[in-house]
């Protein structure tokens, strides 16, 4: 094997084993966490959005909080609310360990008014809200497990 | 006019009853099922022991101690609701107003332990409102002190009712029902 071949095949070796890494990474971040998705169409002005996120990454921004400015958020968020996260964060948190011992397939809310529909259920583990319009649609899944980690850990 | 008072006031006990059946039993789900003839349709699901969570994120200003404030500017104030209600539960079981007129007739009457409102609306439009709310539970609302509901002891007392039909209306053009039972429902 020529120098430049040995090079070669170094410089493969590490890119496979790099984009193999980077698979079993996202996989594990996937299966950890599971995906929180926010997706809209709007049809007036031609948009569509789709925003998946990873609960995985969202738990490990958490648990470094003071890198990303956590109790700063917090604090802003409570200015606007005029409430405390410390008051209403248990209350959420309870909210989300009953979401997660109802069965999967419940519907919470159904609202259907001509062409405009908005449905709450719950589904494969994923709180899900569904707004339908002609003009619009915003679909929203939550793995509640995972949002229950965070807020627990949010509460703490 | 007087359809939408005795819907809202349906809706209004529905709410106060549906809500108080949250605490109790973890088990129990509130229902609300609209149905608009050619229009809207409404389904609500919910576990009472969300509800029940859900309650104490009421802001500050809006819920007291477990009292919720009612402003002095009602035709009814509380205290004649509480001197009414002291002579209505305690009497046996009776019918306290009748009203018969032009095909209207309304009823409310005590049955046991539940007060029973029912009114049915005969010009032409045939709506029926049912209601039935455990008397124990309005005694339970009516304890607080002053110019204030006890709205945290009316759901415990609720809690203990269970499984229930609260609400129904129907006429030609809607349909709702409250009631509360141990089924989810799913999709």
């Amino acid at each position: 094997m020529t120098r430049g071949q040995r090079f070669f095949s170094y410089a493969a070796a590490s890119i496979g084993v790099l984009i193999l890494g980077w698979a079993v990474l996202i996989a594990g971040v996937y299966v950890y966490g599971g995906v929180a998705t926010v997706s809209v169409v709007e049809r007036t002005q031609g948009v569509n959005i789709s925003l998946p996120i990873p609960m995985a990454l969202v738990h490990a921004a958490v648990a470094t909080s003071e890198v990303f400015f956590l109790d700063e958020i917090l604090d802003e968020i409570e200015i606007e609310t005029g409430g405390k996260f410390s008051e209403w964060g248990p209350a959420v948190l309870g909210i989300l360990e009953v979401l997660e011992d109802v069965p999967n397939g419940t519907l919470f809310v159904a609202v259907e008014d001509g062409d405009e529909s908005v449905r709450v259920s719950k589904t494969r583990g994923k709180f899900r809200i569904e707004v339908e319009s002609p003009d619009i649609t915003v679909k929203i899944s939550l793995p509640v497990r995972s949002v229950r980690r965070i807020v627990r850990q949010i509460v703490k | 006019m007087r359809q939408i008072k005795t819907r809202t006031l349906a809706w209004a006990l529905a709410v106060i009853v549906g809500s108080g059946a949250a605490v109790a039993d973890s088990d129990l789900w509130l229902h609300v099922k609209v149905d608009e003839n050619g229009g809207a349709k409404v389904i609500v699901n919910l576990p009472i022991s969300l509800v029940e969570k859900a309650m104490t994120m009421i802001p500050a200003d809006a819920w007291s101690g477990g009292h919720i404030m009612i402003d002095g500017h009602h035709e009814w104030t509380l205290a004649d609701l509480r001197e009414l209600w002291q002579e209505v539960s305690s009497t046996p079981d009776m019918t306290f107003v009748t009203v018969q007129d032009e095909g209207d007739d309304v009823r409310v009457w005590k049955e046991g332990d539940y007060l029973k409102v029912r009114v049915i609306e005969g010009d032409g439009d045939d709506t029926e409102v049912n209601v039935r709310i455990p008397v124990r539970v309005v005694d339970a609302l009516l304890s607080g002190k002053g110019n204030e509901l006890n709205f945290r002891a009316a759901i415990e007392a609720l809690a203990a009712e269970g499984e229930g039909e609260l609400v129904t209306v129907n006429d030609n053009d809607d349909r709702v029902r409250v009631w509360v039972d141990h089924t989810a429902e799913a999709e």
